[in-house]
C-alpha cells in the first residue's frame, strides 16, 4: 500500500522533470524540423514553385499526378532495391566481422580503427575517389582488373551494375561504424555468462546464438532501423557518382524530388513536396513495421 | 584425440578470420591511401593513362593552388565553431532527452518519441526551402547562431542515447534518489559519467557529419568569410571543368583534421563500454 | 491532450504565416525588404543611401555590392583577378564582394533569397536561366542600361545581345558568348594516318575519322560523345529540330531525326567510337589525357588542353545535308528583383567596365572565348591569335536553341537528354526512342 503510493508520487514528480529534460530538444525540433515539415506538407497541395509567387491551392492534383508518373515508380523501385540490399550487406558484414574482432587485443583494436576510416570521410570525397578508381576507361582499379585478365563490367557506367556498385561503395563507407557499435555491445556482455555456458558445454556457435545475439539485439535493431532510414533517403552517393544515370537506373526518390524542385525549371516545389510526403509515408510505414518486427524478435530472443 | 581435433578446428577458423579481416582492411586502405598519394601528383599525373598508384613526380602544387583560391584558415575556423558548437550543444540536449525517454515515465512519452523518430525520416532536401525562410525571418542568416541552432539536437542522437540509457542497470538512479538528489544531479553526476563512450561516439558522429556537410552550410551562409571548409572546397569542383588535382588536395585538407581527431579519440570508443562499470 | 492540440494549432498557424509571408512578397519586396535586410546592409556598410538619387554614388559614399556567380573553375580565378582589380582602381568607391558557388547551389539559393529580399546585388549565370527567372518576375528589367551608362549597343553582335533579351526587354549585360566547337588531337590524327591540320567537315567524315581514330588496345576512342547533354547540332545538320518555342509545336517526329539518330546509334553501338555512358567532365579528362581523338565542347577546354600540353585544333561543328549549326550559349550579368536603385546603378558601372574592350580582350585571350565586340574583332592582336581567330570563325554557325523559352530546361531534362541517352546506349531503337520522346515532348508543351 505505502509502497504503491510512494511509487505514484515518484512518477508524478518525475513527470515534471521529464518534461524539462526533453524541453530543449522539443523546442529545437519543433521550430527547425516540424514547422518546415508542416510547411512542406502544405506546399504539396499548392502549385508553388521555388520563386514562391502567385501561390494557389490545387488540392490533390500533385498527388494524382504522382501516381501516373513512371519516374516516381522507377525511383521508388530503385530506393527499395538499394535499401533491401545495402542494409543487410552493411549490417551483415559488420556482424560477421564483429565475431572475428570483438576482442580487445591489439590486432582487433587496430583493425576496428582501420574499418572506421571510410566513415570519417565525406560521401562527396568517397564518391569522387571511387568513381575515379572505377572508371572503366581511366580508373586504376578497373585497369588492374583488366591487367589481371578479368573481364570486368563497366561498374558505374553499366545500367545493370551501377546500382550494385553504389550499394557496395555505401556499405564500404558505413560498415565500420556499424561494427564499432556492435563490438562495443558485444564487449559489454558480462563475461560470466560465457563462462557459465562454457561449463554447460556449449560450443562457440551455440554461445554466439544464445548469448551474443540476444545480448546485442538492442544495438542490432538500432543499426537496422537507422541504416534503413538512411538508405531510403539515399542521395549523396548517386548525386556524386552517377547523377541518377545511366538510364535513370540509380535515380532514387530523394534525387527525383531534388530534380523536380531545384534542377528542372519551372522548379515545381509543390510537386516535389508531394513526392516528399509520399516518401515520408513509405519510410514511416517501413520503420513502424521494422520496429515492430525487429524489436519483437529481440524480445523473443531474450526469452 | 577429441581435444586435438578441436584445437585444429579453432586454428583453422582463426586463420580464416585473420585472412578475411586482413583482406577487408586492404580494400578499406587502398582507396584512402590512393587519395593521399594522388593529392601529390601533378595535373598530368592525376589523369595519366595508364594510371599509376604512386606519383612519378611528387609536388605540393595542388595544395598551393587550393591555398591560393580560398581562405582556408578562415573557413577552418568557421567549421570548427560550427561543428564544435553543434556537437557540444546537441550532446547535452540529445542525452537529456534520451535519458528522459529511456528512464522516466511520463504522459505522452511514447507518442513524442515516435514523432521524434519520424523526423529522422525527413530528407534535408524536403525542408530546405522552408528552413531558409525561417532562419531568415529569425534574422539569423549568415551567422554562427543561425548555423548552429537548427542542428542543436537531432532525432538520431536522441534515439541513440535513449538506446544506450536503456541498457544501463535499473538500480542506478535509486541510490541517488535515496540520497535525495535532484533529477538533474542524478542525470549529471551518476548517469553522464557512465556514458562517456556513447557520448564520445555520438560526439564524433555529430562533429563529422557537420564538418562534412555541404548543402546545409552553403544554404545558410551567403558570404565566403562565413563559409565552412567543405562548402568552400566545393567551389573548386567546377561545373564545366573538374580540376581533379585540386579536388583531391581539397579532399585531403578537409579530411586531415577529422583523421587527427579520430586518432586522438578512438581509444575511448573502440575499446567499447567495457571500462565504464556497466558490466556488473 | 489539450496541450498537444494547442501546440499543433500553433505550429499550423506559424506555418501559414510563413507561407503567407513568402507568398505575399510579390508587391512588398521593395518596401518590406529595406527594413528586413538590415543584416545585409550592415555588411555592406552602406549607411542608408536611400537609393533615390544616383548622385550619391559619385559623391564618394562607399557602396559594397554582393555578387554571386557560378565560375568555380580556373576561369573563376581570372574573374576574381579582374574584380579585385576593379575594386582597387574604380573611382566610384564601389567594392564588390564576390561569392562563387556551384551552379546547383546557386539555383537552390537564389530564388529563396530573392523572395526573402536577401539576394545579392547582381549575379552572373548562364543565359538559359534568364527566361525562367523572368517568367517568375525575379529579375530587374535593365533596358535603360545603354542610356544610363552610354555603352554603345551597336558595337555588340546582335546574336549575343539577343541572348539576354526576353520579349524585347533587356535583362542581362552580356559577359561571354560561345557555341560548341570540334576539338581534335593532332598527334592522334598523325598516328591514324590522317592529315593533322584538317578537321572533318561533314558528318560522313566525322564518322569515318572517328572509326580510324578508335583503338581499343590503347584504350583510345575516336569521338567522345558524353550522355547527359543534347546533340542539337546533329539534328539541325540534317534539317531536323526538336520544337518551335514561338508556336509551342513539337517537331521531333520527323524522317530527318530518325536518320540522324540511326547514324548516331551506329557510331556508338556498332562502331563503338565513344566510351560508354561517360559524363562531360570524364570526357574532358580523357581528352586532356590524350585518349580521345575528337570531341565537341565549349571554349573552357582550351586552358586545360594547354596545361596538359596537348597539340589540338579547333573547328566548327560538322555539316550535314542542311548545313552546320551549333547551339549558342553564354553568361550574362543580371540584377535580382528588389536590388535597391543605388546598388543597381553601381552594378551598371561594373557591367560597363566589363564591356570595355580592354577587359573583354583580357577575358578572351586568357580563356579562349570568342570575341563579340565589333571594334575588338578588328584588333590586330586578336586577329593574330591563332586559337581566337579559329574559335571566332567557328562561332559564326551559332543558332539559338529554346533561349528565352521558360520550358527549355524541362525539354532538355525530360525529353532530349533521355532521348539521346537511350539512342546512344542502344537501350532502344531510334524509331521507338523518338516516338517515346515525342510523347514526352507533347506532355511538356501541354503545360
Amino acid at each position: 500500500m505505502t509502497n504503491s503510493k510512494k511509487k505514484k508520487k515518484y512518477v508524478a514528480q518525475n513527470q515534471k522533470s521529464a518534461y524539462l529534460f526533453i524541453l530543449p530538444s522539443m523546442i529545437v525540433l519543433s521550430v527547425f524540423v516540424f514547422i518546415p515539415l508542416i510547411a512542406s506538407f502544405v506546399i504539396s497541395i499548392t502549385d508553388m514553385n521555388i520563386f514562391m509567387k502567385d501561390v494557389s491551392f490545387v488540392g490533390f492534383k500533385n498527388f494524382t499526378r504522382l501516381f501516373s508518373d513512371n519516374r516516381v515508380s522507377n525511383a521508388t523501385f530503385n530506393s527499395l532495391y538499394f535499401t533491401l540490399l545495402e542494409v543487410p550487406l552493411q549490417v551483415g558484414l559488420a556482424l560477421l566481422l564483429t565475431v572475428c574482432l570483438a576482442k580487445n587485443n591489439r590486432y582487433c583494436k587496430m583493425l576496428r580503427s582501420v574499418y572506421y576510416l571510410p566513415f570519417v570521410c565525406s560521401m562527396t570525397a568517397i564518391g569522387i575517389v571511387w568513381s575515379m578508381l572505377l572508371d572503366p576507361n581511366m580508373g586504376l582499379v578497373a585497369y588492374w582488373l583488366k591487367q589481371a585478365g578479368f573481364e570486368t563490367a563497366a561498374f558505374l557506367k553499366d545500367p545493370e551494375f551501377a546500382m550494385p556498385t553504389v550499394i557496395a561503395v555505401t556499405a564500404w563507407k558505413g560498415f565500420g561504424y556499424t561494427l564499432t557499435l556492435l563490438a562495443a555491445a558485444v564487449l559489454n556482455i558480462p563475461q560470466s555468462l560465457y563462462e557459465a555456458a562454457q561449463m554447460d558445454g556449449a560450443g562457440s556457435f551455440q554461445k554466439f546464438i544464445h548469448i551474443t545475439i540476444p545480448g546485442i539485439w538492442a544495438t542490432i535493431s538500432f543499426c537496422i532501423v537507422t541504416t534503413t532510414i538512411g538508405a531510403m533517403q539515399m542521395f549523396d552517393q548517386a548525386y556524386v557518382m552517377t547523377q541518377g544515370g545511366p538510364l535513370n537506373k540509380t535515380e532514387t526518390v530523394v534525387q527525383y524530388i531534388y530534380d523536380r524542385g531545384f534542377q528542372t525549371a519551372p522548379y515545381d516545389l509543390g510537386y516535389a513536396s508531394a513526392i516528399s510526403v509520399y516518401l515520408f509515408v513509405i519510410v514511416a510505414v517501413m520503420t513502424f513495421v521494422l520496429r515492430r518486427f525487429v524489436l519483437k524478435g529481440g524480445e523473443d530472443a531474450d526469452a | 584425440m577429441r581435444m586435438r581435433k578441436k584445437i585444429g578446428k579453432i586454428t583453422l577458423a582463426a586463420v580464416f578470420g585473420y585472412l578475411f579481416t586482413f583482406l577487408i582492411a586492404i580494400t578499406v586502405l587502398i582507396p584512402i591511401l590512393w587519395l593521399l598519394v594522388s593529392s601529390f601528383k601533378t595535373d598530368v599525373g592525376v589523369i595519366k593513362f595508364p594510371p599509376r598508384f604512386f606519383p612519378e613526380e611528387w609536388t605540393l602544387h595542388q595544395y598551393l593552388y587550393v591555398g591560393d583560391s580560398i581562405p582556408i584558415f578562415e573557413m577552418t575556423k568557421n567549421t570548427v565553431f560550427f561543428a564544435g558548437g553543434v556537437t557540444v550543444i546537441s550532446l547535452l540536449f540529445d542525452s537529456m532527452a534520451g535519458y528522459a525517454f529511456a528512464r522516466m515515465r511520463f504522459k505522452g512519452s511514447k507518442v513524442l518519441f515516435s514523432i521524434i523518430l519520424l523526423t529522422m525520416m525527413v530528407p534535408f532536401q524536403i525542408i530546405m526551402t522552408p528552413l531558409y525562410i525561417e532562419v531568415y525571418k529569425l534574422h539569423l542568416l549568415d551567422s554562427y547562431l543561425g548555423l548552429i541552432l537548427p542542428r542543436a539536437t537531432s532525432a538520431f542522437g536522441i534515439y541513440m542515447m535513449s538506446s544506450f540509457f536503456q541498457g544501463l542497470p535499473k538500480s542506478l538512479e535509486e541510490s541517488g534518489r535515496i540520497d535525495g538528489m535532484s533529477e538533474f544531479r542524478i542525470f549529471w553526476s551518476i548517469m553522464m559519467p557512465l556514458c562517456k563512450p556513447a557520448l564520445v561516439s555520438l560526439g564524433i558522429f555529430h562533429f563529422m557529419n557537420n564538418w562534412n556537410d555541404l548543402l546545409y552550410p552553403l544554404m545558410l551562409t551567403s558570404s565566403q568569410n562565413k563559409r565552412t571548409l567543405s562548402a568552400g572546397l566545393a567551389v573548386l569542383v567546377g561545373n564545366k571543368v573538374i580540376k581533379y588535382g585540386p579536388t583531391l588536395a581539397a579532399t585531403m585538407i578537409s579530411l586531415t583534421p577529422l583523421l587527427i581527431l579520430y586518432i586522438f579519440c578512438q581509444k575511448y570508443f573502440i575499446e567499447g563500454v567495457a571500462a565504464s562499470g556497466v558490466k556488473e | 491532450m489539450r496541450k498537444k492540440w494547442v501546440s499543433a494549432l500553433l505550429s499550423a498557424a506559424m506555418c501559414i504565416t510563413l507561407l503567407a509571408g513568402c507568398g505575399g512578397n510579390t508587391n512588398q519586396t521593395a518596401s518590406g525588404d529595406t527594413a528586413d535586410t538590415k543584416q545585409e546592409e550592415q555588411v555592406s556598410a552602406d549607411t542608408q543611401a536611400d537609393g533615390s538619387d544616383a548622385a550619391g554614388t559619385a559623391s564618394g559614399e562607399k557602396i559594397t555590392l554582393q555578387f554571386w556567380n557560378v565560375f568555380t573553375g580556373s576561369d573563376g580565378d581570372i574573374l576574381r583577378e579582374i574584380v579585385d582589380n576593379y575594386n582597387k582602381t574604380n573611382t566610384d568607391n564601389i567594392e564588390i564582394q564576390m561569392d562563387i558557388m556551384p551552379n546547383d547551389q546557386l539555383q537552390q539559393k537564389l530564388p529563396a533569397a530573392i523572395a526573402t529580399g536577401t539576394a545579392p546585388d547582381f549575379v552572373l549565370f548562364g543565359v538559359e536561366n534568364i527566361a525562367p527567372y523572368v517568367s517568375n518576375d525575379s529579375l530587374e528589367d535593365i533596358s535603360d542600361f545603354w542610356d544610363v551608362t552610354g555603352v554603345d549597343k551597336s558595337n555588340i553582335l546582335e546574336n549575343v545581345l539577343e541572348l539576354s533579351h526576353v520579349d524585347g526587354k533587356l535583362y542581362g549585360a552580356p559577359m561571354q558568348y560561345n557555341v560548341s566547337y570540334l576539338y581534335w588531337n593532332k598527334d592522334l590524327f598523325r598516328d591514324a594516318g590522317l592529315d593533322p591540320e584538317k578537321a572533318p567537315a561533314t558528318m560522313e567524315e566525322l564518322a569515318e575519322y572517328a572509326v580510324k581514330l578508335t583503338n581499343p588496345e590503347k584504350n583510345q576512342f575516336g569521338l567522345a560523345l558524353p550522355t547527359s547533354v543534347t546533340y542539337m547540332q546533329f539534328l539541325w545538320a540534317n534539317g531536323g529540330d526538336a520544337d518551335d518555342p514561338d508556336t509551342n509545336t513539337n517537331l521531333l517526329d520527323s524522317e530527318e531525326n530518325v536518320k540522324t539518330l540511326e547514324w548516331l546509334q551506329d557510331l556508338t553501338v556498332n562502331k563503338k567510337v565513344s566510351p560508354n555512358n561517360i559524363t562531360g567532365p570524364e570526357a574532358d579528362t580523357m581528352l586532356q589525357a590524350g585518349q580521345i581523338g575528337m570531341y565537341m565542347s565549349g571554349p573552357w577546354q582550351i586552358n586545360g588542353l594547354r596545361a596538359q600540353g596537348i597539340d589540338f585544333g579547333i573547328a566548327p561543328c560538322v555539316a550535314g545535308s542542311a548545313g552546320a549549326f551549333s547551339p549558342a550559349g553564354g553568361c550574362s550579368y543580371v540584377i535580382p528583383k528588389g536590388t535597391e536603385e543605388s546598388h543597381k546603378l553601381a552594378a551598371y558601372k561594373f557591367m560597363q567596365y566589363w564591356l570595355t574592350d580592354d577587359i573583354l580582350k583580357e577575358w578572351s585571350q586568357r580563356n579562349g572565348f570568342p570575341v563579340w565586340s565589333k571594334t575588338l574583332m578588328e584588333d590586330p592582336e586578336i586577329q593574330g591569335d591563332e586559337v581566337l581567330s579559329a574559335i571566332s570563325k567557328a562561332t559564326e554557325i551559332g543558332r539559338s536553341y529554346n533561349l528565352g523559352y521558360s520550358l527549355a530546361s524541362q525539354i532538355d531534362n525530360d525529353v532530349m537528354i533521355p532521348l539521346f541517352e537511350k539512342v546512344m546506349s542502344g537501350a532502344a531503337a531510334p524509331q521507338d526512342a523518338l516516338k517515346e520522346a515525342s510523347e514526352a515532348m507533347d506532355r511538356v508543351l501541354a503545360q
